[in-house]
């Protein structure tokens, strides 16, 4: 009962990461079947339609319940002991969020057994492919909103707490980084959650209420979907990956023993990847036509994000320059991260040039990038994070041998799945389909025994943090010599239930 | 210095003014409402401008989330800022016991005579400290610890006695 009615943030937070590990776990099982299915040429496994289903399940699942999640346990734990508050500022409100969860990822699993199936319009549930779905896509609806209503909270939340609840004399530019890239990210959330909750309800008024919002049939207009989509969509993507680029932060000053390079401008290109993030969305559309206009301004705003980007990964890399460089691996995992997360930047900034995407546009291609992303940025941020962080959450050091096998394992099992996938959209190999051409078996089969290698080197991770919560050896206040947040610095090993009732004055 | 100290902080001091006290216990917020406002406001107008782009492109059912979502950031202002210039000040001077306290919309004041005053610890729902007055009893100290209460009371059943 206690983890029910919990208003604690740190057992919520606990909640938020267990849930996001689960959620990892069956959108994982998902990739593993997808890949299982591109083994070989034609049909193996699966009809083309569960195919369908499996990659829209699967994006919803490793978006919405997994990444985000994940990094909303983060800022549970950590928000309040940065900044030397007691809990959240709404802590009933917390619970509510977080409960709200296993409700929709309920709703999106029992879609399978609906009739017709989930729906297999891709998680981007493009009109008007979600018209003709069956009654999965409405449960698909209803969960996207309460996922949407979960984050809404829980953003309404971090606000209020990181503005009024820091101790005497944090000041903004005190905070933590990671603090902050959670400020930005709970704005950016509540400026784009209502329009992914209106575009799903046109979709769903279209459906069964006699509306033609993206019908063309009735008058609609369905690249009027795409662009309310990707207005939510492409912030969507900086919600996920600006917490990551926090704990990053984090990590790589506490393994360099320096402090951070350059903190006023990561917060100000902090700000700035998430104002530009509005103004980009049409790059995701270049080729429903556009005006060579539109198609120019998306272009280049596109490219400018490359440059607040471009200073955080200075200034990592700077962090580290002359720095008392350890590998333990938290830093092992920030390396990968700015290696990979990096390469899919630069992938990112191919594609946003107008000739080049509409040649890769759709193709796997896109999907490499985007997962270099997903998985490499924010993925690995989240194991840094967990890594990092485990000692303090639990009292006791995780297995460092096997903590450094599960990365290596990931970072080479990553590279098999997706830097091959740039061969094949390059190739011209289509995302979103169940066969191929014999010319692409190869890379194929390599990216489909890089996802089994990745999938089973998870089970190592499950068992390094079982292994560390039940007899992992003690840990001290600060396992990290160079860490320097309120957590390590004012608060014992492992962090008691309650912390900070007092807050401490920070200098 | 009035004598008002952020109360949650480290420490709890006293300051004696003419052989009394005075004493301001305040929750610590590290944002003034205005400021808060601001805050929620700038959210609120941002996410109804881009309710109110998308309703002129014809994707209208975008806007009422935005202003229900106005709604909850409003009501977040409401709960949090009616609450953050909540204060105990408790002076003792003239055979005076005086308590002025603001919570929410509401003040108070109350004088006590500082003789026939008992400091009571009550471990109910954790620890509260009680004024006991012949009359009357009033709670105090609500801003403070559990640790920070058990020592602001010893301080003050001190004072009292002197």
């Amino acid at each position: 009962m206690r983890w029910i009615t919990t208003t604690n943030h740190k057992d919520i937070g606990t909640l938020y990461l267990w849930f996001s590990f689960i959620m990892f776990s069956v959108g994982g099982l998902m990739a593993v079947g997808i890949r299982m299915e591109l083994f070989s040429p034609g049909l193996q496994v699966m009809d083309p339609d569960f195919f369908n289903q499996l990659t829209t399940m699967h994006g919803l699942i490793m978006v919405f319940g997994a990444i985000m999640p994940v990094f909303v346990g983060f800022a549970n734990w950590q928000i309040p002991m940065m900044i030397g508050a007691p809990d959240m500022a709404f802590a009933r409100l917390n619970n509510w969020s977080f409960w709200l969860l296993p409700f929709a990822a309920t709703l999106l699993v029992l879609s399978f057994f609906m009739p017709g199936g989930a729906p297999g319009v891709g998680w981007t549930m493009y009109a008007p492919l979600t018209v003709q779905m069956g009654i999965g896509m409405d449960l698909t609806i209803f969960a996207v909103h309460i996922l949407g209503m979960s984050s809404i909270l829980g953003s309404i939340n971090i606000i209020t707490t990181i503005l009024n609840m820091r101790a005497p004399g944090m000041t903004l530019m005190k905070m933590p980084l990671f603090v902050w890239t959670w400020l930005i990210t709970a704005y950016l959330l509540v400026a784009a959650m209502p329009v992914l909750a209106g575009a799903v309800t046109m979709t769903l008024t279209d459906r069964h209420f006699g509306t033609s919002f993206f019908n063309a049939a009735g008058g609609g207009d369905p690249v009027l979907y795409q662009h309310v989509f990707w207005f939510f969509g492409h912030p969507e993507v900086y919600i996920i990956a600006l917490p990551g680029f926090g704990v990053i932060s984090q990590v790589i000053p506490a393994f360099s023993r320096k402090p951070l390079f350059g903190y006023a401008s990561m917060v100000y290109a902090t700000s700035a990847i998430a104002i530009i993030s509005f103004i980009v969305w049409a790059h995701h559309m270049y080729t429903v036509g556009m005006p060579v206009t539109g198609q120019l301004f998306f272009m280049y705003a596109t490219m400018l994000v490359a440059v607040p980007t471009g200073v955080k990964v200075f200034n990592w890399v700077a962090t580290m320059w002359k720095g008392s460089l350890t590998f333990e691996t938290p830093m092992l995992f920030a390396c990968g991260f700015l290696f990979m997360f990096t390469l899919g930047g630069f992938t990112g900034l191919v594609l946003s040039l107008v000739p080049i995407d509409i040649q890769v546009h759709d193709t796997y291609y896109v999907v490499a990038h985007f997962h270099y992303v997903m998985v490499a940025g924010a993925l690995f941020a989240a194991f840094a994070g967990i890594y990092f962080w485990i000692p303090k959450w639990t009292g006791h050091m995780y297995n460092e041998t096997l903590g450094k096998i599960h990365f290596w394992l990931t970072l080479v099992f990553f590279n098999m799945i997706f830097f091959v996938q740039h061969f094949l959209g390059l190739a011209g190999m289509p995302r979103r389909i169940p066969d191929y051409p014999l010319m692409f078996e190869t890379w194929n089969k390599i990216s489909s025994l890089g996802a089994f290698g990745m999938g089973l080197a998870q089970l190592l991770f499950l068992y390094v943090v079982i292994d560390c919560i039940r007899k992992g050896a003690p840990a001290p206040q600060k396992p990290w010599e160079g860490a320097d947040s309120l957590e390590w610095t004012h608060l014992p090993t492992p962090v008691p239930y309650h912390t900070f009732e007092t807050p401490p004055v920070v200098k | 210095m009035d004598g008002s100290q952020n109360i949650p902080r480290r420490e709890l001091a006293f300051l004696d003014e003419r052989g009394g006290f005075s004493l301001t216990l305040k929750r610590n917020c590290s944002n003034s409402p205005a400021g808060f406002a601001c805050a929620c406001g700038a959210l609120a107008v941002a996410a109804l401008a881009i309710g109110t782009g998308f309703a002129l492109a014809g994707a209208w059912l975008v806007l009422p989330f935005a202003g229900l979502e106005a709604l909850a950031l409003g009501a977040a202002f409401v709960l949090y800022a009616r609450h953050a210039a909540d204060y105990e000040r408790i002076e003792l001077g003239a055979g005076r016991l005086t308590v002025e306290v603001a919570d929410a919309q509401r003040s108070a004041r109350y004088e006590l005579d500082a003789r026939r005053v008992q400091v009571c610890v009550r471990n109910e729902h954790g620890v509260r400290v009680v004024l006991r007055g012949p009359k009357e009893e009033l709670e105090v100290g609500r801003n403070l610890d559990a640790e920070a209460r058990l020592r602001f009371a010893a301080e003050l059943d001190k004072r009292l006695r002197i």
